[in-house]
């Protein structure tokens, strides 16, 4: 009897330990992509599904919280050396000094793709001789995005400057419509703000030779008005009433919701707001009823900002990175950046891409032939604006804009120094 | 067996719990004290010693002095309500109240459910236009009270703190009701006889003698408050601005922007903070405890 049951104990084991073993080696592999969770994963799906049907391996898509917390997550989990197969990142050589790519990152800087690449944007993307991202996406701009037929109702287009984008405002006001509304609780969409003013209001006043001596630390944030400007701009707005009621509630998806039925006038945004609009509301109401403007300045309508495309980074120090950049490959071919761009359309930056723009895409690029656009600063400067949604969080709560103002100085030296960039 | 063997015996069964205590606590503490001393970051490859100076940046930081008193208000408020709530209801429990079962399983519920869940169920209660509270508030014509119980910073900590001790009320009720099934009746009957009314009951007989149930409500709820972390992410996530932050999350904030060093630095500080609070806290509640 007890060698029976001996004997059983013993199959049962057996059978427990070959069963996952059999079933493992049955599997091919599955590569995983982790993007920020305001992705539209419609394209990846269509390019996914291909690239299995081709060569039978299979994406699984992670999303994480977006925003600045995402870049923290991935720099953690790179520290853990619990890398994703290939992951989103935002655009610009800055992510290859905080994820040190010359030892973690996969090298493209030889690879066939790179010169499928319009050639600006490869220069944006090489630092010393170096490319470890490959782009991914459109050309874009933060600014404000308006609801045409709002605009219509009250009678106003575009403005052609400050004194017309607050009399708008006011005529939203007056209407019972949210003239601007600020995602505070959110927390990333207040930044969006002072990002898109930078270019209007603080590029003018410090030139490209300012934005270089902060990347070597030689200027302090606190120490430049024309910032200090965009941000009582932005706290001047809201103590105006022009923002929504219970601001510090406003989350992202009530921002959407209400800009789609028409409750609001203007939302100071990212191109990932349109595709959220379009998820919700469908592409005829983003084609009919979304535009764009800068941030207009005191004479004139303004600077638009542009985010250049996002990229892709591939870890090397995966059992699968052959397999990733493989995937990669595949999907930077002509027909699945098409498939991209079909989903997002955008300013391409494959050469050979097609794409149909959305007005208020067409509305960003006028600015940009007409000479009348700057990149995010962000992406000019390696350190970061750290913390910088608590920041503002804490602007909107006290109003007090120079103590705001010296933390960002001081967590953008910190960050500076952290990251050991020369001259912090 | 020698003299010397037999007096040793019991300690060698002590040495396998010995040895996991050391693994998981001593040896994690003592490479956090080494830690907090260098400038571990995620960007540095080779790790230096600075002394003292994460600890000298950390007390010139306005956040972790905000943390700090966060941590401070949400672990006395928690603490002191939960206890006065979950006595109340161990006292009314203890009697012979109708359903009386089922009441004690109600209110020990909350404890079971993940705090993750209570967060979220709470961010939709304290909704400002659409949550239940300020619903309910509205509807008997409070409506001067429905606030922003979450996003405005004068009732942000309050709120998360009330969260908190609904779901921890029941935990301490248990703990009371423990202590309170132990007291021998006869007490209560020659207190009866002896003329004492129900005030001077619980002062000279129940009070004192669920002593201990006492010192361990205190001094966990204490330790557990000064820990809090979950609860305030969900429901706040230190917001708004810096307004619920504390030590945990300003803890979370240095590691996940790769200042290792500096975050367990922060983290040595709450356990300083928890031992300097907790470990008084024990020795007065004990020395005040009756031997039934």
């Amino acid at each position: 009897m007890t060698r029976k049951l001996s004997k059983l104990i013993f199959a049962m084991i057996a059978m427990a330990t070959l069963l996952p073993l059999a079933a493992g080696a049955q599997s091919k592999v599955t590569l995983t992509m982790v993007v920020p969770n305001t992705t539209n994963t419609a394209a990846y799906e269509q390019i996914f599904a291909a690239y299995k049907a081709k060569t039978g391996v299979s994406v699984e898509i992670q999303a994480l919280p977006a925003g600045e917390e995402y870049g923290r997550l991935m720099q953690t989990r790179f520290a853990t050396k619990d890398y994703p197969d290939l992951f989103e990142m935002d655009p610009g050589t800055k992510q290859y000094i905080k994820f040190r790519a010359d030892e973690t990152l996969y090298d493209w800087t030889d690879d066939p793709i790179i010169k499928r690449i319009a050639p600006s944007t490869v220069d944006f993307q090489t630092l010393d001789d170096k490319i470890y991202g490959i782009p991914w996406g459109s050309t874009g701009s933060y600014g404000i995005y308006y609801n045409k037929a709002v605009f219509k109702t009250l009678g106003k287009t575009a403005p052609a400057n400050w004194a017309d984008f607050v009399a708008i405002a006011k005529a939203a006001k007056a209407a019972g419509i949210i003239p601007l509304y600020e995602a505070v609780k959110t927390g990333w969409p207040l930044q969006v703000f002072s990002f898109a003013g930078w270019t209007t209001f603080v590029d003018p006043a410090i030139g490209d030779a300012g934005v270089r001596k902060l990347e070597k630390n030689e200027l302090r944030l606190n120490e430049i008005p024309a910032f200090a400007d965009v941000l009582k701009r932005q706290f001047d707005l809201y103590k105006a009433g022009y923002t929504q009621d219970n601001v510090l509630s406003g989350t992202y998806e009530e921002q959407q919701e209400l800009f789609g039925q028409g409750k609001i006038a203007m939302s100071a945004q990212i191109p990932a707001f349109m595709f959220a609009l379009e998820q919700k509301f469908g592409k005829q109401f983003v084609t009919d009823n979304v535009g764009w403007f800068p941030l207009p300045s005191d004479k004139d309508k303004g600077i638009a900002m542009l985010s250049p495309a996002g990229q892709i980074l591939v870890p090397r120090l995966t059992k699968n990175y052959k397999a990733a950049a493989d995937l990669v490959r595949f999907m930077t071919e002509t027909a699945n950046v098409n498939i991209l761009y079909k989903v997002l359309p955008g300013i391409p930056v494959y050469t050979e891409a097609t794409s149909v723009l959305y007005p208020a895409q067409a509305d960003v690029l006028s600015f940009v032939k007409a000479g009348k656009a700057k990149i995010n600063v962000q992406n000019r400067l390696s350190s970061s604006f750290t913390d910088y949604p608590k920041l503002l969080q804490a602007m909107f709560i006290d109003g007090n804009i120079q103590s705001v103002l010296t933390q960002i100085d001081e967590n953008y030296r910190k960050t500076g120094k952290a990251r050991l960039l020369p001259g912090f | 067996m020698t003299n010397v063997q037999r007096q040793s015996y019991p300690y060698w069964f002590l040495l396998p719990a010995f040895a996991i205590f050391a693994l998981m606590f001593l040896v994690p503490t003592g490479t956090g004290i080494f830690y907090s001393f260098t400038d571990w970051n995620i960007n540095t490859e080779k790790i230096n010693f600075v002394g003292l100076q994460n600890y000298r940046e950390l007390f010139t930081d306005k956040k972790l002095v905000a943390a700090l008193w966060h941590t401070l208000v949400y672990a006395f408020s928690v603490t002191l309500l939960r206890n006065a709530i979950g006595l109340g209801l161990a006292l009314l429990l203890n009697t012979k109240v109708k359903l009386r079962g089922l009441f004690r399983t109600v209110f020990f519920l909350p404890y079971m459910i993940s705090p993750i869940i209570i967060g979220y169920l709470f961010t939709a209660i304290y909704h400002p236009a659409n949550g239940l509270l300020n619903g309910a508030l509205r509807l008997v014509g409070l409506k001067f009270m429905a606030v922003d119980w979450l996003n405005d910073p004068r009732y942000a900590l309050l709120s998360t703190i009330f969260v908190d001790v609904w779901r921890t009320a029941g935990f301490s009720m248990v703990i009371y009701l423990a202590g309170l099934q132990m007291i021998p009746t006869e007490l209560f009957e020659s207190a009866s006889l002896d003329g004492a009314r129900y005030p001077q009951t619980f002062r000279y007989v129940t009070f004192p003698l669920i002593a201990p149930s006492l010192t361990i409500n205190l001094t966990l709820s204490l330790i557990g408050t000064m820990k809090v972390f979950v609860m305030i992410l969900v429901l706040t996530n230190g917001g708004p601005g810096y307004a619920t932050e504390v030590i945990n999350t300003y803890v979370m904030t240095s590691f996940s922007l790769g200042l290792y060093g500096q975050g367990t630095a922060a983290n040595m500080l709450l356990t300083l903070l928890i031992v300097l609070i907790g470990f008084p806290v024990l020795v007065l509640l004990r020395k005040r405890e009756v031997a039934l």
